[in-house]
């Protein structure tokens, strides 16, 4: 192929990708101007809703509710991946995996954690579990036991 | 999203840029560029700024990560730079401009009219990330999650990350973006579901661009230059992908402080402050994601290979070296900063790459896994659905204007470019996690290659563009 063929060949394949490509971003800048428009006003837990779905929502709600900022809980998973979707939104509150990966240790402050999460999937409601905590012999008191459930 | 939701997020973005322009203010090259560049460097040197202070006020001096400590980090460089502006008004008049303030008209309309359409393109993400909740894995599980604890605790080393019985994926992973997140929602006192440091994220894209239109524009022409900067704008993978501008990721990040370094390394005159300038970009990327120490270590190669060039006379070759060492000094603190930063932390939920890293087993893996690898990257780069066939015109155009690579700057560009991918290469060559990892990754090399390919792509069209060189003239040449 000779230079002019190519050159031509590479402007061509330019135009060609300039035309569609330009077309379906201005088509998505328009489609996210149209969110803006739609959800002008709403509180974000309003927005919230209509994005992960009520149950989602409402449950992460219940959890938030149940555990106090400062206290930790453990967190479980029914599918791969899930509990990290959960935990962000529970945070800042920390959180101990009990997946059975079995090298992390049982300890004094594991023994005394309150609350069981188990993440089931990306915006299907995480469950919550109360668990029976105490302080295991031998240990000190963790600083959340002072907190009322 | 409210009025108040909008504004928080556009006064993050101020944040970070009102303190990037005192410093461009303070370092002479930067001050010499077109506004529109200027500020694209400025939200980038910003970042760093604000995030760097933070980082080293909180980690080596225990100062909390709250409101006075990030004004005074937005502050001292914003005030500096107008007091610097104010003492220079007299003289400005007398101030070299820019070697590239006066381009030809020829096809203004046109670059005009393709400003607009990357204009028009960054509005995309900056209304869904203002008016959505975050939805991107990564940035959820890492970058915001590390945010919502460093806030939290108020500092840089929360006992979630020092204590090893918490769950944190990627724990020692480089907080530079999760504090400069945190600046955000202190100043603007952000509620848990308030996402104002959305934009922060959105932002880095049109720095990016920015970057790449000023580091094309010097390598090639103006023509060229919003070509390549257009080309790079569009894909939806870059507004709206994993990694993209909507994500709260750190790629777009990533490939605008490497970028950035390099054509300030690659394409500005060397001198200390040009260097230095480049040298904290660098830092950036260094703070950024843990291929940046990498990606730091090859623009300085690259930089060196222009000492190394000739043989100049001592004054000039000591000048030089000058140059070299303040570029290499802000990298090299933010490198001992973060090793010391992690050296309290436990790891823990990472894949580990540079511990497990040995060459027989990387030569081994890049052998045996070659061509899935190849086949791979083909087929990742080609996908429609998030690049639109960007790289396929990047690929023909290169081919077309290969008369481009005669140019040294041309070649360089394009080892630079070559870097991410080569990481990348390195990475799937021994992960257990093949090919799931490079499914998930791939697409993210590219971007942090953006930079450097997106000024070849400007010079390859640069070369489309010349009359061919007749032979007689070529020999005498």
């Amino acid at each position: 192929m000779g230079r002019r063929a190519l050159r031509w060949v590479a402007f061509g394949s330019m135009a060609i990708y300039l035309a569609v490509a330009v077309t379906l971003a201005l088509r998505q800048t328009f489609l996210r101007l149209r969110w803006v428009v739609a959800s002008a006003g709403l509180p974000p837990e309003a927005v919230r809703r209509g994005v992960f779905g009520e149950p989602y929502v409402a449950a992460i709600e219940g959890i938030r509710r149940a555990i106090p900022a400062g206290e930790p809980y453990l967190i479980s998973e029914q599918r791969e991946y899930s509990l990290a979707w959960v935990r962000f939104d529970l945070l800042p509150r920390r959180a101990i995996d009990v997946r059975a990966r079995g090298w992390r240790p049982q300890n004094c402050l594991q023994a005394q954690v309150r609350w069981l999460v188990v993440a089931t999937g990306q915006n299907r409601p995480p469950l919550l579990f109360a668990l029976p905590a105490g302080v295991p012999p031998g240990c000190p008191p963790a600083p959340w036991t002072g907190l009322s459930r | 999203m409210s009025g108040a939701a909008l504004a928080a997020n556009l006064g993050g973005i101020a944040l970070f840029a009102l303190p990037g322009l005192g410093l461009t203010e303070l370092l002479a090259p930067a001050r010499r560029l077109r506004l529109q560049h200027r500020l694209g460097y400025a939200y980038l040197l910003g970042v760093v700024a604000v995030g760097g202070s933070l980082f080293v006020g909180s980690h080596l001096f225990g100062v909390p990560l709250h409101r006075p400590a990030i004004a005074a980090a937005t502050l001292v460089p914003a005030v500096l730079g107008l007091a610097m502006w104010v003492r220079r008004r007299p003289r400005r008049g007398t101030e070299r401009p820019a070697r590239l303030g006066a381009t030809p008209d020829r096809g203004r309309a046109w670059r005009l009219l393709a400003g607009m359409v990357i204009a028009a393109v960054c509005l995309g993400p900056l209304a869904s990330a203002v008016s959505r909740p975050l939805q991107d894995w990564d940035g959820r599980i890492f970058w915001s999650a590390q945010a919502a604890y460093m806030r939290a605790a108020g500092t840089v080393d929360p006992p979630v990350l020092t204590e090893a019985q918490w769950f944190v994926i990627h724990p020692r992973y480089p907080p530079l973006l999760p504090l400069a997140q945190v600046a955000v929602q202190e100043i603007f006192g952000a509620g848990a579901d308030d996402q104002f440091y959305r934009a922060l994220y959105v932002a880095f894209f049109a720095a990016l661009l920015l970057v790449i239109h000023h580091g094309a524009l010097r390598a090639s022409g103006p023509l060229p230059a919003i070509l390549a900067s257009l080309c790079v704008a569009l894909p939806r993978l870059v507004s709206f992908g994993s990694g993209g501008a909507t994500s709260a990721n750190a790629d777009l990040a990533l490939a605008g402080f490497y970028g950035g370094a390099l054509v300030l390394l690659l394409e500005e005159r060397p001198g200390r402050v040009a260097g230095f300038a480049a040298g904290c970009l660098l830092a950036g990327a260094v703070m950024t994601k843990n291929e940046g120490e990498l990606l730091a270590a090859v623009a300085l190669l690259m930089a060196a290979s222009r000492l190394l060039r000739r043989r100049p006379r001592l004054s000039i070759a000591v000048h030089r070296l000058g140059w070299f060492v303040a570029a290499a000094l802000p990298a090299l603190a933010a490198t001992v900063l973060l090793a010391s930063w992690r050296a309290g932390i436990p790891n823990r939920d990472d894949e580990g790459y540079f511990a497990s890293l040995r060459l027989g087993e990387l030569l081994h893996g890049a052998w045996t896994r070659l061509l899935p690898i190849v086949r791979g990257a083909g087929r990742l780069s080609l996908e429609w659905s998030e690049w639109q066939g960007l790289w396929l015109v990047f690929v023909v155009v290169l081919l077309a204007g290969y008369r481009a690579l005669k140019r040294r700057l041309a070649r360089l560009m394009l080892l630079a470019g070559a870097a991410p991918l080569a990481i990348g290469f390195a990475a799937y060559a021994v992960t257990s996690r093949f090919p799931i990892l490079m499914d998930e990754t791939w697409d993210r090399f590219l971007l942090q290659a953006s930079v450097p390919l997106a000024i070849v792509f400007a010079c390859a069209i640069e070369a489309l563009d010349e009359p061919p060189v007749k032979p007689g003239l070529a020999a005498s040449s």
